[in-house]
């Protein structure tokens, strides 16, 4: 694979703050890779870094093995879909579109069929000659992204493309969105606080927090084995306990925790210094059964029903596992599971051994 | 009856409803009337009357004498007169585009200042109105006069000839006049350039555009709320103004707000300063019908 985009100890500080703190990273041409984190983890930064609309303190920013740190933003290969879109108010759809060919005076004849061509793609035909205010939000966003394509960039930049946009919408926008990014063959990079978003379209994604990049990897990869608690937090639902890890054989270890029976957990891949370890464990992994046919690969703990929450095609049920432990199990919903968790009710939560992933706990608690 | 209540109103309220159909609370409409009858006695009556008094004729001893004539009008087309139109527009358009260029930098850096800046940028520019017009205009006869600052520096520097002719030029007027109207234009475009999203200038960059083609593409059109607003602010007075040409144009540089001064007080002609008065409005509002015909003909093509 061709690298299109890399990163190397990029730094930023906003006043005293460090918005982007030594980040390093490598995106490949052709990729869909998504900067996901809370507001205020540095993301936008990031990306407005990669625009040239700021410039690093330190650290290198590469696109295409061009050393870009000094480039203003009119020359560099990449173009941004604004979070709000900022198109031109006072200029039609196709002035807006045109826009960026007009400025690298282009012919007309070029610019004419490369806009038409451009509003054909992201379904804007006969609007042409509309102004931004007159469009509804999804039809702005379609402006706003083909008004970064036509350009045929190295790499689109999004900032926080669906944001604005209500849920139906927003899914729809999904779909186009992948759609759009194959067909140009583009590179895109996409900074979302939406998991799912992030999570459906990407092909690999960078976790942020606090102006550092805690994990790269695949959507699967960040889900089923993430590096840290603070990631598992963030990527989907995640129940934890946190215990000490006390004998067991072969892959399997014992893990004992105040208030609860002792449980198997697999073995950490490396060698823990504290033996003081967290357990996670997926809501969806996590099955209610009767205690009666566990086998040797599972784990089966009791506890009481505190609450179940209804969401159509879900259930999220919260059982109490002992004082300071309250997981949620997920499971599709059904009238007969309804019925059957009733609050106060004793259950047994069953899962999988390998199904928990073990985190070192650093420091005191 | 479409209408019950109507015929039990007090009278007053049936007087004040008849006056202003429009659909608002009774007392707004009460106090919407009485601002337009404040604006009406203390603005069209006055004008009213100048009209009145601009087609009769001019006594012996600078009195009113009440015969009809429209021989004030005729007296416009005198080339004299012209010449001085001609003239002032001149000076008009130039001092608004030289406000423009100056105004528009200034305008931009406030408008893209922090807040807290931004407050003192703008009390920077409002400090001038603190004081008396006429006293500002007699500071720049004290910088341009013979002995004033400018020459007293150049001499300071080791010139030796006779001093720099600045008063009583054009350029003096000139620059009087631009240094009193800059604040209109500045205000308006500040404004103007506040609303203007930095992500649509960033926008702008990010699609290639350089600085210069940003402004040019971007910044300049979206604010043209402001240029129009500042345009016609400082156009408009710079036109009738009338303290400027005199103090630092002396007798060499007339324009129709000192001749217009002039008719009334020295010559002692009413009539004929009020037709010339009324000459000035009717060419303003020619020339505003026009350029907003030209601006609605733009937006349609």
């Amino acid at each position: 694979m061709e690298l299109c985009v890399r990163l190397d100890r990029v730094s930023k500080r906003h006043g005293t703050t460090t918005a982007v703190n030594q980040v390093s990273l490598e995106i490949q041409r052709g990729e869909f890779f998504s900067l996901l984190g809370p507001s205020g983890s540095g993301k936008t930064t990031l990306l407005r870094l990669i625009a040239g609309l700021d410039f690093p303190d330190q650290g290198h920013i590469y696109i295409q093995n061009t050393l870009v740190n000094a480039q203003p933003p009119d020359q560099r290969p990449v173009n941004l879909v604004f979070q709000h879109y900022a198109l031109f108010p006072h200029l039609s759809v196709y002035d807006n579109v045109a826009f960026g060919l007009k400025m690298r005076r282009q012919s007309s004849k070029k610019i004419q069929s490369a806009v038409g061509k451009m509003l054909e793609l992201v379904r804007l035909q006969g609007k042409e000659r509309r102004f931004p205010n007159d469009l509804s939000g999804g039809e702005q966003q379609r402006v706003a992204l083909a008004r970064a394509l036509v350009n045929e960039p190295v790499v689109v930049l999004l900032d926080e493309p669906l944001a604005a946009l209500d849920q139906q919408l927003r899914q729809s926008m999904h779909g186009e969105l992948k759609r759009l990014q194959q067909e140009l063959h583009s590179t895109f990079i996409c900074v979302t606080h939406q998991q799912d978003e992030a999570l459906m379209l990407s092909d690999r994604l960078a976790v942020m927090s606090a102006g550092t990049v805690l994990q790269v990897g695949t959507p699967q990869e960040l889900y089923h084995t993430p590096h840290s608690t603070t990631v598992a937090d963030f990527i989907g639902l995640s129940n934890t306990v946190t215990g000490v890890i006390a004998g067991g054989e072969g892959e399997i270890c014992w893990m004992r925790k105040e208030g609860l029976p002792p449980f198997k957990v697999p073995r950490p891949v490396h060698p823990i210094s504290s033996e003081r370890v967290t357990v996670m464990i997926r809501p969806e992994q996590l099955a209610i059964g009767c205690g009666s046919s566990t086998s040797v690969s599972e784990n089966s703990i009791p506890g009481i029903v505190e609450k179940t929450v209804f969401n159509g095609n879900e259930i999220f049920c919260h059982v109490r596992l002992s004082t300071d432990v309250l997981w949620v199990v997920r499971m599709p919903s059904s009238t007969f599971r309804t019925q059957l968790l009733a609050i106060g009710q004793p259950v047994q939560v069953e899962w999988l051994i390998q199904d928990g992933i073990i985190f070192p706990v650093h420091g005191v608690s | 009856m479409a209408h019950p209540g109507r015929d039990h109103l007090p009278g007053s309220r049936r007087i004040v409803n008849r006056l202003l159909p429009i659909q608002s609370p009774f007392p707004i409409r009460v106090a919407l009337l009485l601002s337009l009858l404040f604006w009406g006695i203390c603005f069209l009556l006055p004008l009213a009357l100048m009209f009145l008094v601009s087609l009769i004729s001019r006594g012996p001893y600078g009195g009113l004498e009440w015969t009809w004539t429209g021989e004030n009008y005729v007296r416009l087309a005198d080339p004299l007169v012209i010449g001085i139109f001609l003239k002032s527009f001149l000076y008009a358009s130039g001092t608004t585009i030289v406000c423009a260029l100056l105004g528009f930098p200034l305008a931009y850096c406030i408008a893209r200042s922090s807040r807290a800046w931004q407050q003192w940028l703008l009390v920077l520019v409002m400090i001038p109105f603190w004081t008396n017009f006429l006293v500002r205009t007699y500071a720049w006869v004290l910088i341009f006069r013979a002995d004033g600052v400018i020459n007293g520096f150049v001499k300071f520097l080791g010139w030796t000839g006779d001093p720099i002719p600045l008063l009583f030029t054009d350029f003096s007027v000139f620059v009087g006049l631009v240094y009193g109207y800059l604040p209109f234009m500045v205000l308006p475009l500040v404004a103007a350039l506040e609303r203007i999203s930095i992500h649509l200038e960033e926008a702008a960059r990010d699609l290639c555009a350089t600085r210069f083609r940003m402004f040019w593409h971007v910044v300049i059109p979206l604010s043209k709320p402001g240029w129009v607003a500042g345009a016609v602010l400082v156009f408009i007075p710079s036109l009738g103004a009338f303290i400027t040409p005199y103090l630092l144009g002396g007798g060499q540089s007339l324009m129709i707000g000192t001749l217009i001064q002039q008719e009334f007080l020295v010559a002692r002609d009413w009539p004929f300063g009020a037709a010339l008065s009324f000459g000035l409005m009717g060419t303003i509002l020619v020339l505003w019908g026009w350029l907003g015909r030209k601006s609605t003909e733009q937006a349609a093509g």
